[in-house]
Parts: C-alpha cells; sequence; structure tokens
C-alpha cells in the first residue's frame, strides 16, 4: 500500500442510481466531482448535481462508458485524481484499473491483479479453498478420464452436474439425478463437450436444488478486513436480483458467524484491499455453505447493509482509497433491525421482464420513517434504450423484518411512475405471497412458485 | 439552349440529385435567371483515432501538463456550447481530450481566425493518453472562430472551431 493519496477531484465512471450515490458520497467528504457522461445522459440528475460534468462519447456504453481511453484520459485531460467505476461496466475489468494505476489515477476499488483473480473462477475457488473456506462439493478441475470421473460422482453424492469445461450455452451440460442415470448422461455429455467446444471434459459438481444466496459485505484496508454480516438475495429471477435483505431470515448467530468468518478469512488471505462482497450459496437441505464467487466492486444492494448498520460504506471505500487505514474495528460493527431493498426496474413482469424504455411522465417517490430511495429518476426523465433497466431501489428499514415488509408494501403503494412500466406490482404480489412473507424461499421461488 | 425554361418538375429532379449525392457539400447552378445554391455540410462524420496520429513525433506538444481547470468556474452541470451560427460548420471534437492549436509548444498555430482552410486541413490536435489524433477542418472555408484556449480540455461534441464554407 502506498501511502496516503488524498482525493480531491474524483471522476464518475458510471450513470443512473449509483453515480449519484458516488456523488453523495464525495460531497459528503468535500470532493470535487466530474460526472462522465454519455450523450444520452446529459440531462440526468447526477450530471447535472456533479461539480462538473463531461460527455465522454455517443450513447452505446462501447462508445462511453465502457471506452477506458475516454474515461482515463477525461480524468488526465481534467485534472481528477481518481475515479470510482461503480458497479457494472469497467468496475470488474482488471484492464480499468491497471490503466488508471499507469496513469497515476487512484482507482476506488482493488488492484486489477486482485480483480483478475476473482475474476477467474477456478483460481477465486481456489484461494478460498487455501482460505479454508468451503467450496461446492466436485472436481478440482476438468476432468478427462471417465474412471475418474465414476470416482468423484461416487465420493459427492447425488444429484451431480456435469459441466463441459469450456461451457456455454448449456452445451455439454447434464443433471444426472441417480447413481443409475450416470453411464448414459456422462457419455451424453462428454461427447457433446467434444463436438460442441472439441474437447471432452467435464467438471462434476454437487448439484444443489434448495439453495439461497447468501453474500458477505466486507472492507479490508491491506491490513484488516472486516465483515459487515450478511445479505440474503435468494428471491432472484434467471440469476438476476430483484429483493434483498440483511440480516438473513434463517441463519442463526452461530451460523452468521461462521460465513461471517469464512469471507473475511478469504479477504485476508488474499491482503484484500476495499469494499468488496464474498457470495456464498447455502444448502438448505444439509444446512452447509459453499463458496460461490466474489464480486470487488461496490454492489447495487449495499444501501440494505448500510440500514443495519449505520456504517457509509460508499465513504469508506472512499477513504480506503485514499491510502486511509479502516476506523471502524469488528466490534463496533452493529446489526440493528432489518432491511429489505426491492429494485425497480423499468420492465414489464408479465412480458417476461422486458425493458420499457420511454419518458416518465409524473414520478412520486414513497417517504416517510425508515425508507429511502436511491434513484435518479424524476418527472421527465426519458429512460434511455441503451442500458441497463434499473430505476431506483427503495430501501426499507425495521426494528424486525415484519416492520421493515409492512414499510416496503407501504412505500410501494405511494409510489407513482407514470410514462414507464415498472417492476413494482411484481414486487408487491411478491411481498404478499405467505411463503416470502415467512421467509421460506429458495432461488428457484420466483420462477417455480410466482411462475417468473 | 437559352431558351429552354427549368420547369418545377426539373428543380425537384435536381435537388433530389444533389440530395443523394454522398460527397456534395457545395452546389451552385446558374442558368438564365435562375440562380440555385445548395449548401449542405453534415456534421463532420465520426472519427477514431486517425493513423497519422503514429506517425507524429511521440513527445507531447507541450513538456508539461497543463494545469488542470478549476472546477469551481464550471456551472454546475453545464452543457458544451455548441450553437453555431446558421451557414456556419462546425468542428466537433470527435473524442474527449486536451485541445491543442500547435504541433508543438512555440510552433505557429494549425490555423488562426482568418485563415482559409480545405476540407483535409489539419486544424488543431486532441490529445488523449499522450495518443496526438490530428483533427481535420472538414469543410473547405474561412476559419471564424476559434471556441476554446490551447491546452484546455474539451468534450465529446465540444464546438472547437466554426468555419465560414466557401
Amino acid at each position: 500500500m502506498t501511502a496516503s493519496r488524498s482525493i480531491r477531484r474524483l471522476l464518475i465512471a458510471n450513470r443512473g442510481e449509483i453515480a449519484l450515490r458516488i456523488l453523495r458520497a464525495c460531497r459528503e467528504l468535500g470532493i470535487e466531482t466530474i460526472a462522465a457522461c454519455s450523450e444520452a445522459d446529459r440531462d440526468s440528475l447526477p450530471v447535472r448535481l456533479a461539480d462538473r460534468a463531461v460527455c465522454i462519447g455517443k450513447a452505446p456504453s462501447s462508445q462511453s462508458y465502457l471506452n477506458i481511453d475516454a474515461l482515463v484520459g477525461t480524468a488526465v485531460a481534467f485534472g481528477a485524481d481518481a475515479i470510482h467505476p461503480g458497479y457494472g461496466f469497467l468496475a470488474e475489468k482488471p484492464a480499468f484499473a491497471e490503466r488508471c494505476a499507469r496513469e497515476n489515477v487512484t482507482f476506488v476499488g482493488p488492484t486489477a491483479e486482485m480483480i483478475a483473480l476473482m475474476g477467474d473462477k477456478i483460481a477465486a475457488k481456489r484461494a478460498a479453498r487455501d482460505a479454508g473456506v468451503p467450496t461446492t462439493p466436485g472436481s478440482e478441475g476438468a476432468v478427462a478420464n471417465r474412471d475418474e470421473i465414476v470416482e468423484i460422482a461416487k465420493r459427492i453424492g447425488y444429484p451431480l452436474l456435469l459441466k463441459a469445461s469450456a461451457g456455454g450455452g448449456g452445451r455439454g451440460m447434464r443433471i444426472v439425478p441417480r447413481a443409475e442415470d450416470l453411464e448414459r448422461l456422462l457419455t451424453e455429455a462428454m461427447a457433446e463437450a467434444q463436438v460442441a467446444f472439441g474437447d471432452p471434459s467435464v467438471y462434476v459438481e454437487r448439484y444443489l436444488t434448495n439453495v439461497r444466496h447468501i453474500e458477505v459485505q466486507v472492507l479490508g484496508d491491506g491490513e484488516r478486513v472486516i465483515h459487515f454480516g450478511e445479505r440474503d438475495c435468494s428471491s432472484q429471477r434467471r440469476n438476476q436480483k430483484l429483493v434483498e435483505e440483511a440480516p438473513s431470515p434463517v441463519l442463526d448467530a452461530k451460523m452468521r458467524a461462521r460465513i461471517c468468518e469464512a469471507a473475511v478469512a478469504l479477504c485476508r488471505r488474499v491482503h484484500y484491499t476495499s469494499a468488496g462482497t464474498v457470495e456464498f450459496i447455502l444448502d438448505q437441505e444439509s444446512r452447509e455453505f459453499y463458496f460461490m464467487e466474489m464480486n470487488t466492486r461496490i454492489q447495487v444492494e449495499h444501501p440494505v447493509t448500510e440500514m443495519i448498520t449505520g456504517v457509509d460504506l460508499v465513504k469508506e471505500q472512499l477513504r480506503i482509497a485514499s491510502g486511509e487505514p479502516l476506523a471502524i474495528r469488528q466490534q463496533d460493527v452493529r446489526l440493528e433491525g432489518h432491511a429489505i431493498e426491492c429494485r425497480i426496474n423499468a420492465e414489464d413482469h408479465l412480458s417476461g421482464f422486458a425493458p420499457c424504455p420511454g419518458r416518465v411522465a409524473h414520478f412520486r417517490a414513497p417517504g416517510g420513517p425508515g425508507v429511502r430511495v436511491d434513484s435518479h429518476l424524476e418527472a421527465g426523465y426519458d429512460v434511455p434504450p441503451f442500458y441497463d433497466s434499473l430505476l431506483a431501489k427503495v430501501i426499507c428499514w425495521g426494528r424486525d423484518r415484519d416492520e421493515a415488509l409492512s414499510r416496503m408494501r407501504r412505500a410501494l403503494g405511494e409510489m407513482q411512475v407514470e410514462g414507464v412500466r415498472t417492476t413494482v406490482p411484481f414486487h408487491l404480489e411478491l411481498l404478499a405471497h405467505e411463503r416470502f412473507r415467512a421467509g421460506d424461499v429458495n432461488t428457484r421461488f420466483v420462477h417455480d412458485v410466482l411462475g417468473f | 439552349m437559352s431558351d429552354t425554361k427549368i420547369t418545377p418538375a426539373d428543380l425537384e429532379a435536381i435537388l433530389k440529385l444533389v440530395e443523394s449525392a454522398e460527397h456534395l457539400g457545395d452546389f451552385h447552378l446558374k442558368y438564365g435567371d435562375l440562380e440555385l445554391r445548395v449548401s449542405r455540410h453534415a456534421p463532420p462524420p465520426e472519427r477514431h483515432a486517425p493513423s497519422e496520429a503514429a506517425a507524429l513525433p511521440p513527445t507531447p506538444p507541450v513538456a508539461h501538463a497543463p494545469p488542470p481547470p478549476r472546477v469551481e468556474d464550471a456551472p454546475p452541470g453545464r452543457k458544451a456550447p455548441s450553437g453555431v451560427p446558421p451557414g456556419m460548420a462546425a468542428v466537433k471534437a470527435p473524442m474527449v481530450g486536451t485541445f491543442y492549436r500547435a504541433p508543438s509548444p512555440g510552433a505557429p498555430a494549425f490555423v488562426d481566425v482568418g485563415d482559409r482552410v480545405q476540407a483535409d486541413s489539419v486544424v488543431c490536435i486532441i490529445e488523449v493518453m499522450k495518443l496526438m489524433n490530428t483533427i481535420h477542418a472538414e469543410t473547405a472555408g474561412i476559419v471564424r472562430e476559434i471556441r476554446v484556449e490551447n491546452s484546455q480540455p474539451v468534450e465529446f461534441g465540444q464546438v472547437l472551431l466554426v468555419i465560414e464554407p466557401e
């Protein structure tokens, strides 16, 4: 770690609600902001609120928010000493962090090497194993030898998942329900892998169906790592999170401590520096948890953790990037009450969650006790067709889960967006479901039970 | 010849031809009493870092980095001034970067106000990450305005120069 390199002026290399979130953190810390924007976002709220806005290219992200030269070039030309990548776009591209370092611009995130390590699924899994963190039972890598696969299968049990090493598009992938199906399905998977990818080798993994998605928020300064408890993001659709809450309704104190300590162990081992999230799956049958991946960025759902801890994670991330050691100690982190976040997207949930770009004619934000809205939305805003459809995050806090859920139902009832369809009706349906209210869901619930 | 009249239909056909011609900037027709002048200046086409940039000397035009602009001076979220008087052609920045009027410090500027330029004349350089991108006039005419100070940062689409086509 280099010595203190205080941030005076920061380039926000993102758009929408996260650009606004970063701007707010900067303003509270007295950091000047430059909003990098595409032509499509010139009139957006974060661009108008920033100390300065610089148009960096045309609307398609490949010509703006994904253009490393333009972003780093803007930081250099306009005298920014740091870049915050937000999430998505270039946040987890090692080349971006590396370019920033080369141009002497502070990248608000971990090093390029760390991003690359965690971006490589196999290397990340190995790092987790080395840190004593449980990983999904399965082969250590791709296996081409049939007998070896049969041996591994015997060890880890059924159902099993066979996945082509070169993978993609479901080809060379088979779910094996029982031992007697292995011979036949293994032959198919290997033949398919050979034809599709020119390599018959497959990964063998325990296939888990009744799982929850649990992730742990961490901050590391390179010396110390602390955690801020978990978030439960089990309400998903096609691997897209829809609702996140903290704490998880299914973890007891002992289990929480085990998962959080596992996340810290991994980060400590790799000397993780910045904000990050370690994702796990929790098998509800065996009550075992397994490392899935680590995200080396601030996440969409970070406000859930902020609501129950009172810690501003983006400000902490900026302080770490400035070279300051963590000012918080683990024993200072208290989890209080319950928070839940609904992602409000410009999508029509009745048409397969199809994006609905267009002009927002009218917007009424919810408010009142325990309600936080992170959004760049305002009346007259044109939802551009070029980017993701996240319009707003509504986060509700309550002394317990019931109060948080009642507030969310109340808040979504107040919220009004006219001109584009949003996922508010979907959320109201989910919140009303008996099983969701009981906390009894898994990652397939939205699909299997609600039928989306 | 001159006793043949140009009908409205003829005129329409001529205009259609002019409109469909891809590389036509100006069209001037004098026929008897009729004088037709069509001036068509599309915004400069999108350019990527031109290959000539690689041929330029690797040293940046200034030895030291320009001082960063004072952010406080800029009104919040201000838009790049993009208005140009009617009939004038704008040379816009095809990329974000630092604007240079001369190939090197102390060297004469590529162009000054009042200079006559050809479409392929180099009018300035935009430096992005020490890569020099030469910017062409794209329009033949007289330079009427230079809107950016030397070594100032410019954003994508910002008007750099205003040219009166001729």
